[in-house]
């Protein structure tokens, strides 16, 4: 088999690491949301990649009676996807309210002023 | 109609509620509203579980589409006993939370608290109520994202940052849920979890498969606070106002938990996901470490809400326990502790409510002789303390039995070992918590002021409560038999 066939499914392991590494290694708040963004967007990756079927077309009625791609996992990731930008919008505000009170957004400096 | 349409209803009215709330104009208004739509939703619920008990499991299809290509609402008696659990919990803690928030949140904001509160419980039933592994997602960040923005209302700037934290675990998790959910549709090519089991069955060992158990164990490791990826857990309930704590210790990690029950005894079945996949290895050093780690770390805490969050940590942890020890006896005994816990630990934080209203503050140093200043706050934490601990009379030491006996029949004696240690160890914080309010002297010219009763009738309500099933504990006892005992 060869190595780079499904490189797709490479690419979201790869997509995942690096998210999951962004919100655990960087200390700057918007950059570990930056990360869960990637996350996601190698999970969406993986979804897209599972509906592809060799050769299939889109899945409109004119492509009756030929290959089309399984739509199921793009209409999930449709509500996945709402679901990110979502998140992302609540966690920029939450940043926003940090940034007020505390005067940073590096995890750093507020774990400082929390222990004086 | 109504009946037809029960499951769909319980879900839908918080969902309606919480749309039309922040256009009530009047905070009055928008808290009327709240407090009919969980009653409400709790009547329903308890009419399900009726249903359930008769005639079996309850199906209801969204749109006349059927399973499995449709999503459907499936109530069997594991789901039912956890939505009444839930629902039971948020309408009996949405009054008095509610009432305390008018200070913590701030007037002008009340409207919006009511709707977000709503969202959160819309997500926490429809996951609980759901038939669908994607919907249970969906209703899984619904139930999340609300939730966030429910302790970043609390009133000190750390409640942002404890809100920031819990997001980016949180929502770790749920794409975590995701993934595995992703991988469990590649190898089976449904979505329906009735059909999801079936088709599991006849999957061997393979790589799809661990990888879909791995993704999912650890997003419910995570949504439960499981040792050790419980980091949010403490943070997220000792700065969220009232209502919220008392809510989310009651329900939102026992949701996490139900997932975990689901998916483990009866998506993938005991035998594939405990003994195939190794799950019980991973689960039990997972709980033990919780309930001694939890206990331990709740003994060194100086604020009684701390104190109360990390306790919360072992009792999951004692919960995981049960449901990874091969025995029915113990797996009925984890699901009358999510009861058992949920009673008592929501009405603990209701307490404290009071206590943050009257004292103004939650360390233990300024509770001193709280007992003769506010009699009835203090013994609601009193009996709870001794619930927490599993003393004869309360829930727990049901529960605790079942756990036990269920551990000595199959011979885990080091899950017997581990719920010993931390009842021990519940004990001493326990009595941490007791000797501040009664044994110490009241600081001088402490007067006896009482929190409003709006308050104390709900929390008596939900300690009362963990008393009346350590009494009578047959009948929870036999719905948690039955719950797991469907998928033995």
């Amino acid at each position: 088999m060869n190595f780079l066939e499904g490189y797709n499914y490479w690419i979201h392991a790869i997509l995942l690491c690096v998210g999951l590494y962004a919100m655990i290694a960087k200390r700057h708040l918007v950059k570990k949301i930056i990360g869960l963004t990637v996350l996601q967007t190698g999970v969406f990756l993986f979804f897209i990649s599972l509906a592809s079927v060799r050769g299939g077309t889109a899945p409109i009625l004119e492509a009756e009676g030929r290959v089309h791609v399984n739509p199921l996992p793009h209409v999930l990731i449709l509500t996945a996807i709402v679901v990110g930008v979502s998140t992302m919008s609540v966690a920029l505000a939450l940043c926003i309210r940090i940034k007020n009170e505390w005067g940073t957004v590096e995890a750093d400096e507020i774990a400082e002023q929390d222990r004086s | 109609m109504i009946r037809e349409n029960l499951p769909a209803l319980v879900v839908v009215l918080p969902l309606l509620g919480a749309l039309i709330s922040p256009l009530l104009g009047r905070p009055r208004r928008s808290w009327g509203l709240a407090a009919i739509v969980t009653a409400l939703s709790f009547v329903g619920c308890l009419v399900l579980l009726q249903r359930v008990l008769t005639e079996g499991v309850v199906e209801y299809s969204i749109g006349g589409w059927s399973a499995p290509k449709g999503i459907t609402y499936r109530i069997d008696a594991l789901n039912g006993f956890f939505l009444v659990v839930v629902a039971g919990i948020a309408a009996v803690v949405t009054v008095p939370g509610l009432l305390r928030a008018r200070e913590e949140v701030g007037e002008h904001r009340l409207g919006f608290f009511h709707a977000v509160y709503l969202l959160c419980f819309t997500g926490l039933l429809g996951i609980v109520i759901t038939g669908d592994a994607f919907n249970l997602y969906v209703l899984l960040e619904v139930s999340s994202l609300a939730t966030y923005g429910l302790v970043a209302m609390g009133g000190h700037r750390r409640s942002r940052l404890a809100s920031f934290n819990y997001l980016m675990l949180g929502s770790l998790g749920a794409t975590f849920i995701l993934i595995g959910i992703g991988y469990l549709y590649a190898l089976t090519g449904t979505l329906d979890m009735l059909d999801l089991a079936a088709r599991l069955q006849g999957q061997g060992d393979n790589m799809a498969l661990r990888a879909a158990f791995a993704f999912l164990l650890l997003g419910f490791a995570l949504k439960s606070a499981l040792f050790p990826l419980h980091a949010w857990l403490p943070d997220a309930y000792a700065e969220s106002p009232t209502a919220v704590a008392a809510l989310l210790a009651g329900t939102a990690t026992k949701v996490g938990l139900y997932m975990l029950a689901r998916f483990s005894l009866h998506i993938f079945g005991s035998e594939l996901f405990f003994t195939t996949l190794h799950g019980r290895e991973l689960l039990l050093a997972g709980a033990a470490g919780g309930v001694i780690y939890g206990s331990a770390l709740a003994l060194r805490q100086t604020s009684v809400a701390r104190l109360l969050a990390y306790s919360s940590i072992a009792h999951s942890g004692y919960i995981v326990l049960g449901l990874a020890v091969p025995s029915a006896t113990a797996q009925a005994g984890a699901i009358l502790h999510v009861l058992a816990h949920a009673v008592t630990k929501s009405g603990m934080f209701l307490a404290l409510g009071g206590v943050r209203r009257r004292v103004g503050s939650l360390e233990l140093s300024q509770l001193a002789g709280l007992g003769r200043r506010m009699p009835w706050t203090s013994a609601a934490l009193l009996v709870g303390a001794c619930s927490l601990v599993g003393m004869p009379l309360t829930a727990s030491f049901v529960s605790k039995w079942y756990l036990v006996t269920g551990s000595l029949e199959s011979g885990s004696w080091g899950a017997v070992a581990v719920i010993a240690a931390g009842a021990l160890l519940a004990a001493l914080y326990g009595w941490k918590i007791v000797s501040t309010l009664y044994l110490q002297e009241a600081p001088e010219g402490a007067v006896r002021e009482e929190a409003p009763w709006a308050l104390i009738v709900p929390t008596w309500i939900l300690i009362g409560a963990s008393l009346v099933f350590g009494l009578a504990s047959g009948f929870p006892a036999s719905l948690a038999r039955a719950a797991v005992e469907a998928f033995q």
